[in-house]
């Protein structure tokens, strides 16, 4: 259990109170949607910014690493908004419906509304808190019951997002392109929630894309709920490239139906301090997850993924197959568990974590977790460390082929193993054009 | 003298799916049955259903192995009586060695059947001396059971514990499925080898060219979960010619 | 397991057997210090379910912090198939004597690591433990 020793809140603490207590009654939602921020501020409160005591949290001490907390962000003014156009041209060439995320703010007049699909409804979710709109009601923070200092974070100061509905066997063709955009001049605190409703035999992809201004300090806490119906086939596809000072909280709670697929993807280059958490509840039988994820880091960032797949109910397949590539002193965590519960026979879950330490100082951790409670299952997990083989190196430069060129073809092929599971031919280009990117700017 | 083996009408399901629709069948002690049919006849299912596998939902129809009921028996019951089935498939047992399973397997029946186990010098001698008649190099006796084994030796072995268990009634699933012809022989021989008038085979194979190694005194034709017809041993070269066809329409 | 030193090498070879109604764990730490290179680990944790009523874990921590560090941990948890158990029943064993020798080839590369004495007690162990877990 947890070392529940209770210490002085820390500034950043008191200044979330204050910071709470000084916008509840400007932020959107009354009535019911007011308690709930209530609860779950005070839910955080209780427990206070996680730290390395918290097992989940050993990796990433929130607690230490965020010294001060910033004023929460305004809603963007025209340069502002203006500043934002050219965000998330690196899948301008696909053909995607964006919608458009300034400073946490949703701005319809950079977004693509026109021509909804048939069965496709997008609403702000500042409009769904608001109106208490009966979507959020129902399933805000209920996929999976999880308690989670961030996501009551979230819960209390939410300011905006996306609220989604996908209605019962719609095709949605077009994926959806969340672009998120933080290019505030001052530093600022941003707290988005996106709730994705997806009913039964619904079809739809999402992209998720967060990026932001090198110069500034800026701090992300976003949480995506999705609720995946029966035989739902939902992708997502999160590309997380913040600017390198800024701190980024993300959480993912997702519920998936009987004989539903949902694949998932993260791919982190940017930010300072990066923290995917993945909650994945598979809650119908014959459904299968795929999570897989790359991590490109290098000077001082600190990546933290963390997942948990529950499999609730039986017959249930699910993947996990994360890479990352650490270079300069970055630090890389991967925390994978996989829950069987009892009555989840013949479950089969497997997860692979792999990292490629490129540089003296660079530092992985993985913890791949089997919590098994069903015994006619078959689960397992593998995870290795290690540098790029010598052997391997040296074929290749033996065929004439530069040390730092060499090293960029085996990089490029330990990270396309992992892009390889995305569907959409365009975005797989495009994750292996950023890969490329990355690779070149390392000299 | 009442039969070894006598089934009469048995139906069985699997998965919820009838494989077996009547099948009839009686083999004396001393003969040799060779059964033959397209695939999903339902051969397999006869093979695991003689030995007990679960999953096998024996629906209707008795089997009766030496007067006795036959499906009441638990599969390691029906071992310590003598019945054996040399798998199609033969399991893999990672950190068992050959010669432990094959110790196990020998005292745990001979305790069924109130008889002293046997030292393990004594067994040792036995299963060297089969295993030399069956070309099996000693090496593999301490090689954990089947693992990496190819798909001869896996059948040699399973030639082998025959030998040793000393059954009455053996019944071979396709033992000739993934065999070149060296192989072949050699298993052949070995099953030849044990011939006698205290014993009974049950030859299940999809061609006949394997009873050309291993001659039946009567040939079966399964077709549909039902035995369609019976013969001598011409039979066999009669299927080889014709095929199964005429029998698919037949049982239908 | 703590690599300290320059070329070191460790290897963990972990076999739970969880029966009956008990919880088994591994929880493992396999760490190289900064300045431990050439450090190199190998784990392997599997993990056996006799009977629906038990649970096993595995919790294994790999902290690199070299980058000529090579760690590779594997690990895996299911029950003794249900064709392997028949196959043994076919030639003659009872579920719990089918059962005790599929669990002692499970530990097998584990036990060849004791002196025989130990290993001969460990056997006469399992099969005490196993006593009425089966079936």
């Amino acid at each position: 259990m947890n070392a529940n020793v209770r210490p002085m809140k820390t500034s950043a603490e008191l200044a979330l109170a204050d910071i709470f207590s000084a916008a509840k009654s400007t932020l959107p939602g009354n009535g019911n949607i007011a308690v709930w921020r209530e609860a779950a501020f005070a839910r955080f409160a209780s427990a206070g910014l996680p730290h390395r005591r918290i097992e989940q949290w050993k990796y990433t001490d929130l607690r230490a690493m965020l010294r001060e907390v910033k004023p929460l962000a305004a809603p963007p003014g025209a340069d502002a908004k203006k500043r934002a156009a050219g965000a998330g041209e690196a899948f301008a060439g696909l053909d995607c419906r964006r919608l458009v995320f300034v400073n946490g703010t949703f701005v319809p007049d950079l977004s693509d509304l026109n021509s909804l699909e048939p069965g496709l409804t997008v609403r702000s979710m500042a409009q769904g808190l608001a109106t208490a709109d009966p979507l959020v009601v129902a399933h805000l923070g209920k996929a999976v019951a999880v308690s989670d200092a961030a996501i009551d974070m979230n819960t209390a100061l939410v300011g905006d997002g996306a609220l989604i509905h996908v209605a019962a066997d719609a095709v949605i063709e077009r994926p959806l392109h969340l672009v998120f955009a933080t290019v505030g001049e001052r530093p600022a605190a941003i707290f988005m929630r996106t709730l994705v409703v997806i009913e039964n035999s619904a079809r739809v992809q999402l992209i998720e894309s967060h990026e932001g201004r090198d110069d500034v300090d800026y701090q992300i806490n976003t949480a995506l709920d999705i609720v995946i119906g029966d035989d739902a086939c939902v992708d997502r596809v999160k590309f997380t490239n913040e600017g390198s000072r800024a701190l980024h909280v993300a959480s993912l709670l997702a519920s998936v139906g009987a004989r539903a697929t949902f694949n998932d993807f993260s791919f982190t280059t940017g930010g300072s301090v990066v923290r995917n958490q993945l909650f994945l509840r598979l809650a119908g039988e014959a459904t299968t997850a795929n999570t897989c994820g790359v991590n490109l880091l290098t000077g001082r960032q600190h990546a933290d993924t963390t997942l948990i797949a529950d499999h609730a109910v039986g017959g249930c397949q699910t993947r996990q197959l994360f890479k990352s590539v650490l270079d300069g002193d970055a630090h890389g965590v991967f925390q994978g568990k996989i829950v069987v519960r009892p009555d989840a026979q013949k479950t089969d879950a497997k997860m692979m974590s792999r990292a490629l330490l490129l540089s003296e100082s660079a530092e992985a951790v993985h913890k791949p977790e089997l919590e098994i409670f069903a015994d006619d299952v078959q689960c397992g997990h593998g995870a290795t460390t290690g540098a790029l083989g010598d052997d391997l190196k040296f074929y290749l430069m033996a065929r004439g082929i530069p040390a730092r060129d060499a090293e960029s073809l085996l990089i490029q092929a330990f990270v396309g193993e992992a892009v390889a599971m995305i569907a959409h031919e365009g975005l797989r280009n495009v994750l292996s054009d950023a890969a490329v990117a990355w690779l070149q700017a390392r000299g | 003298m009442k039969p070894l083996l006598e089934i009469r009408g048995l139906e069985v399901e699997v998965g919820g799916k009838k494989i077996l629709n009547g099948l009839d069948l009686v083999v004396e002690t001393g003969g040799v049955h060779a059964i033959m049919g397209p695939n999903g006849a339902g051969k397999s299912t006869l093979s695991y259903v003689l030995a007990g596998k679960p999953g096998y939902e024996v629906t209707g129809g008795k089997v009766l192995f030496d007067g006795e009921n036959l499906l009441e028996m638990e599969p390691d019951e029906r071992a310590a009586r003598g019945l054996f089935l040399a798998f199609q498939y033969p399991m893999e047992i990672p950190g068992v060695a050959t010669l432990t399973f094959l110790r196990t397997a020998f005292n745990a029946q001979r305790k069924k059947r109130g008889q002293p186990e046997l030292s393990v010098p004594d067994l040792m001698k036995r299963v060297r001396e089969i295993a030399a008649r069956l070309d099996i190099n000693p090496e593999m006796l301490r090689r954990p059971l089947n693992v990496g084994f190819s798909g001869g030796e896996k059948k040699r072995n399973e030639t082998l514990q025959m030998a040793l268990l000393e059954p009455r009634l053996c019944v071979l699933d396709e033992t000739d499925s993934g065999l070149d012809i060296d192989a072949l022989k050699v298993v052949s021989e070995g099953v030849n080898r044990l011939r006698s008038p205290d014993r009974a085979f049950v030859v299940i194979t999809h061609y006949q060219r394997l009873l050309d190694h291993i001659v039946p005194d009567v040939v079966h034709v399964l077709s549909a979960g039902r035995v369609v017809r019976s013969g001598g041993k011409e039979l066999a070269l009669e299927l080889e010619a014709t095929g199964y066809a005429q029998y698919q329409n037949e049982a239908a | 397991m703590i690599h300290l030193g320059k070329n070191t090498t460790s290897r963990i070879i972990s076999k739970g057997i969880a029966a009956g109604r008990s919880q088994n764990t591994y929880r493992g730490l396999v760490a190289s210090h900064r300045r431990a290179s050439g450090a190199r680990n190998f784990t392997n944790c599997d993990s056996l379910l006799i009977g629906s009523h038990c649970g096993a874990h595995t919790v294994p921590y790999m902290e690199a912090k070299n980058s000529s560090t090579v760690f590779e941990h594997e690990a895996t948890t299911s029950k003794i198939s249900d064709d392997m158990l028949f196959y043994c029943r076919q030639r003659g064993m009872s579920a719990e004597e089918a059962t005790a020798l599929v669990v002692n080839g499970f530990v097998k590369d584990v036990l060849q690591q004791l002196p025989m004495e130990f290993a001969v007690e460990t056997q006469k162990l399992i099969s005490i433990s196993l006593e009425g877990s089966v079936g």
